[in-house]
């Protein structure tokens, strides 16, 4: 039986020397091709969870397992996060003085050598989330629902095992977010890869097949979402 | 575009002063080299050659020691012309090997008894509008120019030959020379020419004989000038070394969001560390190419003053756009190392956190 994707072994996190305790002894298992979504009122320890998820932070104890190893270093988890992990943020976060094709290339440096294979490669991804005819805008040309569009194609640069969607569509009118939820379910599906996506409301969390609650650092419940789409 | 400015501000002050030291040298170095002398013979302990001076009559046993083809001393000093301009005036014994180093574009080399007669270099005869059979005053006593020389040294083109007795009655040192040029049987054989040098020494102990190659380096006044070319020099590029600093500090502090996000997309610390040091050596190697450009430009400037064209010999070489490269290199990368450090230091987590 293959090792899940992920697996948290009592995982702890504490910050200003131990007064903050934002993850308190954590389990959870992630497994391949899964949709997760992390639910939880802000400071309930959602981000820091992401953030040990894929290595951005070490725990304070406990261990974290990717596919049944765990990474030794930083730069085994950089390594990870460069070509089996995507990112999206809820700031979006698109380097504002790149275009949107330059942008989801940035992942790919250090992973596929030849320019021109990155550039196809982008220009794939780009259309695939319906920004074909916005490769060559800047971040500062396009509406927050089409940064978000790029963040996603961006994600899926070195196409990742796991997506990692840390409220994204926090920022987002209700029509944006709708949209890039649609499009989280269908790169999912499609993609074969695991999505794990934090946010605040319910209404976005049921669009993942699994919730898992959080509050004060600690696992709640994890359940299969009612009406969950992917 | 302040920082590249600030930087090019920096290297052009490396490059002018340190420029023109080198110019002062090679203009004596290549000077020597023209009028064929090996070795220079200097009164030993002399800090200003020019006020201090040496017996002619040690020119014939010199002549005697081992190895050595030739020797003629040679009286120096500078003088004013009516025009204002202060140029080197040298004077050579009759018949010494020195007069026939002398390209002559018309005129010819003074005979023995012609006292009064001296031979102006192309361009301070053109500067002061006299040809052959002219009369200079020079410091009161009048000069019939005997012909006009066509030198390459730039020392040499700017100066005035006279008869050494001439200079000597001029100068009121009868008897005296500053400088013994010493030309060695085999002037191309390191070795050989180093035991002439021993031996010489060995023989005359109150005068220092120097290589014609290294005189300039070995001169004192020289070498306080360099000292002072360099120390101002080190001051300017630590100025640009400071603008590089600070640019690159905010450019860390103001994109952290953006280097927190490069690590979190699997970015290597090296890989963001050459980043923002790359970002420091293109800003430094961009200031260093306008300094140098802008340095080369205000040397030329600076040679063309009448006061200093008569002794500076600019010669941009490989060892000038070396120097430049490598203060350029040092700018960025130094100046770079810190931030890059502090870019790398900084928690992505915690960042984006904050963000």
């Amino acid at each position: 039986m293959p090792a899940p994707l992920v697996h948290l072994d009592g995982v702890s996190h504490v910050f200003e020397a131990g007064l903050v305790k934002a993850l308190r002894e954590v389990t959870l298992t992630i497994g391949h091709r899964e949709s997760v979504a992390i639910l939880g009122a802000s400071g309930s320890g959602k981000s820091t969870l992401l953030h040990v998820l894929c290595g951005l932070l070490s725990p304070t104890s406990g261990r974290v397992l990717f596919e049944g190893i765990a990474p030794p270093g930083q730069r085994a988890w950089a390594r990870l996060r460069a070509t089996r992990i995507g990112f999206v943020f809820q700031s979006i976060h698109l380097l504002p003085t790149l275009t949107a094709l330059e942008n989801v290339q940035v992942p790919m440096f250090g992973v596929i050598g030849r320019e021109g294979d990155r550039v196809r490669k982008a220009a794939e991804l780009l259309e695939r989330v319906g920004l074909r005819d916005r490769m060559r805008h800047l971040p500062g040309q396009m509406s927050g629902g089409e940064r978000q569009r790029t963040a996603i194609a961006r994600s899926l640069a070195n196409t990742p095992s796991l997506v990692l969607a840390d409220e994204p569509t926090g920022n987002l009118d209700s029509e944006s977010a709708a949209g890039v939820l649609d499009l989280f379910a269908t790169l999912q599906a499609g993609e074969g890869m695991t999505l794990v996506l934090i946010t605040h409301d319910l209404g976005v969390a049921r669009r993942c097949r699994r919730v898992v609650r959080m509050a004060d650092g600690r696992l709640m419940s994890d359940a299969v979402a009612d009406g969950a789409t992917p | 575009m302040l920082t590249i400015a600030g930087i090019a501000v920096a290297v052009a002050s490396f490059v002018a002063l340190t420029g023109m030291s080198r110019a002062l040298e090679g203009g004596w170095v290549r000077s020597l080299v023209e009028r064929d002398t090996h070795l220079m013979g200097l009164r030993k302990g002399a800090v200003e050659i020019l006020t201090t001076t040496l017996d002619e009559t040690l020119t014939a046993p010199m002549k005697q020691v081992s190895g050595v083809r030739d020797v003629a001393g040679e009286l120096v000093d500078l003088v004013t012309l009516p025009t204002g301009q202060a140029v080197l005036m040298t004077g050579w014994p009759a018949g010494s090997f020195l007069w026939q180093t002398l390209p002559l574009r018309e005129g010819r080399v003074p005979a023995a008894d012609e006292e009064r007669w001296v031979v102006v270099g192309e361009p301070m005869a053109d500067h002061l509008g006299v040809r052959v059979g002219d009369t200079l005053s020079i410091r009161g006593a009048p000069f019939t120019v005997a012909a006009i020389s066509r030198p390459k040294a730039v020392l040499n083109r700017h100066a005035l030959v006279a008869p050494l007795r001439a200079m000597q009655r001029l100068l009121d040192r009868s008897g005296r020379v500053t400088v013994f040029n010493v030309r060695v049987e085999r002037p191309d054989d390191p070795a050989a020419v180093a035991d002439v040098r021993a031996r010489l020494s060995a023989r005359f102990p109150d005068v220092t004989f120097t290589e014609s190659g290294a005189v300039a380096q070995q001169n004192d006044i020289l070498g306080m000038l360099r000292a002072v070319a360099w120390g101002t020099s080190t001051i300017a590029l630590l100025m640009g070394f400071l603008a590089v600093l600070n640019t690159l500090l905010m450019a860390v502090t103001e994109r952290s969001r953006e280097i927190a996000l490069l690590s979190a997309m699997g970015w290597a610390q090296e890989r963001v560390l050459w980043l923002i040091l790359l970002e420091g050596l293109i800003l430094a190697l961009a200031g260093s190419g306008l300094g140098a450009v802008a340095g080369i430009g205000a040397l030329h400037g600076i040679s063309r003053h009448p006061s200093l064209q008569a002794f500076l010999e600019i010669q941009v070489g490989p060892a000038l756009v070396w120097e430049v490269v490598a203060a350029g290199v040092a700018l960025g990368g130094l100046g770079g190392l810190y931030p890059a450090w502090r870019a790398v230091r900084q928690p992505p987590a915690e960042v984006l956190q904050r963000e």
